[in-house]
């Protein structure tokens, strides 16, 4: 049996607080900016429509979900990691097929007048079954199985989603999983072959799979001198507006709110953030993500079993990957995706699988090794 | 570490893990890759945020958060004048209207639609898919309605709350005052498309730009239209207008084009021609004339054309689909985008070829027959009976002899009679400044061998002689060959535009450009103008045409084409090229006058090119006496040429 731990109440002081802290600001931050977004379109802050008020929704939501999750045991989950993997492959076809287009690429399938964006909940649920898949069995991890299994595990919804077309998710599929397999130890020429598999089909994706759209937006990143009004049009509003911000921002009355930035709930969230509270705001939501990604790391690395290792590692690339190009586009560094901000871009499937995923992790901190 | 032993299934929730084997460099690359990017963004938010002057370097952001853009400003178009400095084209101010969707909130935007088609008396659904349709940014006005009526205009202005994006803005209008007496060489200008956007952006154009289509207005649209200016604006957050900046740099103004053709001697031509296909009810014909010392057009007349009006005016759909669907193809040039066999005016190559070749000498006879016999099959004389006599080879020539044709044909063979055809500029542009030349065919065994896979047979080299068979020319080609033989050897490039005058007063003007030379003897020129006088004055070919009072020649032609009538007739085009001398010395070759004059499928029972001549001469020469020979335009198959 596994090294048994005695079920009491100090097993929650092994809770990962800083990490709580972390996720607690950034949802936090997300929640404020959702407040000042509703005011600057102009609409009521508590109503049906109100972004504000979604907003709060999903947060008491997402809340629930990372409290209920972390204090209940994580191995619940490992039974249902499949039927949840499958669902969701379920929701991500139906979504391929009758999902609407939220503007530019993702679809979102409307669940009661209720737009989910189901790529979002494949993100965190592959990690799960990544995590339950390459911790079944005994035996030293064998490269060439591991790389199989997480590559079927990986492949449908990558498809799926890719089709959508939502590549940026795709791509956060992909990085999931090299964070998984870097950090569980699977051999450096099985990663470097995988790496050098990707970039060879990167030439095949690009045609199969990325839109015009995207690809548009893609090269406006790459050429400097595109149209001003055209693709690149967001990425210099994003600029200016965080150029506007200065050390301590303009604060989020009067010229914040007769300047909306496009999409400034979701992609470009943080360069409202910044315009309004100036580069302190913007350093802390950095230094937030760092510290949550950080902890996640020291998490698998204090795992005892394979499933936190994967769990950590997946989430870390996750998080990590999603922080860099969301706030990559936003300074124009890395190009216009589409991928959120965790916690900060609105967004309720974003908001609560993430919450999910981290109570996990929670979870795992409390019951690792014990079996209740 | 080995703790689990235990082998779990896919779905097991059995306590099953291996220990994970650690890689503590793994970890440590993990964490220096999340100090990376927590620094790398850091770095990055600091530079774009705190360190302003970089950012305006990039010369597109504001400290307000407004920008600076630059549009370009459309300069006035050219005006085209006739060679007496008549306007041909002109620019008119109108009232058009258009809309920034971006302006136009979405809720209201069918009830703000709907008021401004019933204020436009239009269609909403079409001014619904103008705004569809249109790309690029939200803020790139639509135009939605030109020409509007001034009193619409101050409606819509005075209903501006009601109508949040609409604008009615002042745009230059292309008039045509001549209409299609000059349609077919001035052309037309239309709205540019979307795809001639994205590829004409860096020369300034605008979707809202108009840009030449046709003719001149095609052809010179680069010196017609100018250099566009360019105007700063600040605009806000959503693009709206904050502040004027002003112009950068003027617009230069297009320059004014200046026409080799007189527009009373077009009219001569085309009132001859609109005569000619109203008499042989035929729709289709063109007359021609150039100055053959300098390959200057006197006259371009196409039937059947178009009014260019109806395209700056807005062409209405169905308007446009009837000129699409006219098979007479009026929107087409048929002087320069046509070609025709060149029946029997082709014998000038023919007959030029042999005697400067020397296969053939001015003193010899050749004789005549009801056929000739090659390889088994018969090749008749137009007449099928003979002359009963032998004939030189200028009397040939007048008489459209056939059967010394051939006899000439078989001494020159193909290749020689070929490159003979490209000397005279068969096959080949005349250069004219028109869109849509056709080079035209002229058939030897290299054509023959990648066209139609095998050689011509001696029979088919017999039909190319009279210009027929494979033979196949514009009607431009066939003047400049005849222009040629009137100026002694030099084909020059054909053009319609005289001068260019810039907005600055220089003025260029297009020089005469030889294109090359027939490059044969003068004595072959002098021998070929006599020749071409006697089928003027040969009565039993053309009847009264010699009597007109001018030292003109010509060479007619009558074509077959198409598929037989159950009658097992062919239909036919006429013919007639040549020049007006200054005199009747033949050896001379200070003719300023080239014509041709075709009939597209005419079937009448006389050349009804020849009519048409007449009939165009007497305009152009001021003759008084009509030389029109009535009933020369009924349809019968007159196999006469």
């Amino acid at each position: 049996m596994s090294r048994l731990r005695s079920v009491s109440g100090g097993r929650f002081a092994r809770l990962d607080l800083a990490a709580a802290v972390a996720t607690a600001c950034l949802a936090l931050i997300g929640l404020g900016m959702a407040w000042i977004n509703t005011r600057s379109y102009e609409q009521p802050i508590i109503g049906i429509g109100s972004i504000f008020t979604r907003s709060l929704l999903w947060t008491a939501i997402g809340v629930a979900v990372y409290l209920v999750t972390a204090f209940s045991n994580w191995r619940w989950v490992r039974t249902f990691a499949w039927p949840l993997y499958f669902a969701n492959l379920f929701l991500l076809f139906v979504t391929l097929v009758y999902g609407e287009d939220s503007g530019g690429n993702a679809r979102a399938l409307a669940l009661f007048g209720i737009p989910i964006q189901s790529s979002e909940l494949a993100k965190i649920l592959c990690v799960v079954a990544l995590a339950t898949v390459l911790s079944q069995g005994d035996r030293e991890r064998s490269g060439r199985r591991d790389i199989l299994i997480t590559a079927l595990v990986i492949f449908p919804p990558f498809v799926l989603v890719a089709l959508q077309p939502d590549m940026g998710t795709a791509l956060v599929l992909a990085a999931a999983l090299f964070g998984a397999l870097f950090l569980s130890g699977v051999a450096t020429r099985w990663i470097a072959l995988l790496s050098t598999f990707a970039a060879a089909a990167f030439p095949l994706t690009w045609i199969l799979f990325v839109s015009d759209y995207q690809k548009q937006r893609i090269l406006a990143f790459i050429d400097p001198n595109a149209d001003p009004a055209g693709p690149r049009y967001q990425l210099f509003r994003s600029l200016e507006a965080i150029a506007g911000g200065g050390a301590f921002g303009i604060g989020f009355d009067g010229t914040a709110l007769a300047n909306p930035l496009p999409v400034q709930e979701s992609d470009f969230v943080f360069a409202a953030l910044v315009r309004s509270f100036g580069f302190v705001a913007g350093a802390l939501v950095i230094g937030l993500v760092g510290l949550l990604v950080a902890r996640l790391v020291w998490h698998a690395w204090n795992s005892p079993d394979t499933f936190g290792v994967v769990l950590g590692g997946g989430l870390a690339a996750v998080v990590l990957f999603q922080a860099l190009v969301n706030i990559g586009m936003n300074l124009g560094i890395a190009p216009i995706t589409g991928i959120p901000l965790p916690f900060v871009s609105y967004g309720g499937a974003s908001l609560v699988s993430l919450a999910f995923g981290l109570g996990l992790v929670q979870s795992h901190r409390v019951h690792a090794g014990a079996v209740d | 570490m080995n703790m689990n032993q235990f082998k779990g299934g896919l779905f097991s929730s059995i306590e099953s893990d291996a220990t994970p084997s650690r890689r503590p460099l793994r970890y440590a690359v993990a964490i220096a890759a999340v100090l990376f990017c927590v620094s790398g963004l850091s770095v990055r938010l600091a530079a774009v945020q705190l360190d302003n002057s970089g950012a305006r370097g990039a010369g597109v952001l504001l400290a307000d958060g407004n920008r600076v853009v630059e549009i370009p400003v459309t300069p006035p178009r050219g005006l085209i004048f006739d060679r007496a400095g008549r306007v041909v084209a002109k620019n008119v101010a109108t009232y058009a209207v258009q809309i920034r969707p971006g302006d136009l909130p979405l809720p209201i935007r069918s009830q703000v639609v709907a008021t401004l088609a019933s204020m436009l008396n239009e269609d909403p659904a079409a001014i619904t898919i103008a705004i569809d349709r249109a790309t690029g940014s939200l803020w790139d006005p639509v135009r939605v309605a030109n020409n509007v009526d001034e009193r619409v205009t101050r409606l819509i202005t005075e209903e501006h709350e009601a109508l949040p994006g609409v604008e009615v803005v002042i745009a230059a209008r292309r008039t045509y005052p001549f209409g299609p007496l000059m349609s077919a060489v001035v052309g037309y200008t239309g709205p540019i498309d979307a795809l001639e956007v994205g590829a004409l952006a860096a020369d300034g154009y605008t979707s809202s730009d108009q840009i030449g289509r046709a003719g001149v207005e095609s052809t010179y649209e680069r010196q017609l239209r100018g250099t566009p200016g360019v105007r700063q604006i600040e605009v806000d957050a959503k693009g709206r207008t904050v502040r004027d900046l002003g112009l950068v740099s003027l617009p230069v103004p297009g320059s004014d084009v200046v026409l080799t053709i007189d527009t009373e001697a077009q009219r001569h031509a085309y009132d001859a021609l609109a005569w000619g296909v109203k008499a042989a009810g035929n729709r289709q014909g063109v007359v021609a004339a150039t100055d053959p010392q300098s390959g200057e057009m006197i006259a371009l007349a196409t039937l059947p054309t178009y009014d260019a009006n109806l395209f700056s005016e807005g062409i209405t759909n169905e308007q446009y689909q009837a000129y699409l669907n006219d098979k007479n193809a009026p929107l087409l040039n048929h002087a320069v985008g046509s070609y025709y066999p060149p029946g029997s005016t082709y014998k000038l190559v023919t007959y030029s070829c042999a005697l400067d070749a020397g296969l053939a000498k001015p003193t010899e006879k050749f004789a005549t027959a009801p056929y000739l016999e090659v390889g088994g099959q018969k090749f008749y004389e137009w007449n099928k009976a003979g002359f009963g006599r032998s004939f030189t080879m200028a009397e040939g020539f007048s008489y459209s002899s056939a059967v010394v044709t051939y006899q000439l044909a078989q001494r020159i063979k193909i290749d020689r009679l070929a490159s003979c055809g490209d000397a005279w500029g068969f096959g080949a542009s005349t250069g004219i400044d028109l869109p849509g030349e056709l080079d035209g065919v002229v058939p030897d065994q290299v054509w023959a061998r990648a066209t139609i896979s095998r050689t011509l047979f001696d029979g088919e080299v017999l039909q190319s002689a009279l210009g027929q068979g494979y033979d196949l020319a514009t009607p431009l080609q066939v003047m400049n060959s005849f222009s040629a033989l009137a100026n002694g050897g030099t084909r020059w490039r054909l053009h319609v535009v005289k001068e260019l005058h810039a907005p600055d007063g220089t003025v260029t003007f297009v020089e005469p450009t030889p294109l090359g030379s027939v490059g044969m003897k003068d004595s072959t020129y002098s021998y070929m103008r006599a020749a071409a006088r006697k089928v003027v004055t040969n009565s039993y070919m053309t009847a009264n045409l010699g009597t007109i009072p001018l030292a003109f020649t010509g060479k007619t032609g009558t074509a077959e084409y198409g598929v037989r009538d159950k009658q097992g007739r062919l239909p036919f085009h006429n013919w007639i090229s040549g020049f007006v001398a200054a005199d009747e010395n033949w050896s001379a070759t200070s003719s300023r006058f080239a014509y041709v004059v075709f009939m597209h499928g005419s079937n009448t029972v006389r050349n009804a090119a020849i009519e048409v001549l007449k009939l165009y001469l007497q305009k152009e020469f001021n003759l008084t006496r009509d030389y029109r020979i009535p009933g020369s335009m009924r349809k019968g198959n007159y196999y006469g040429e």
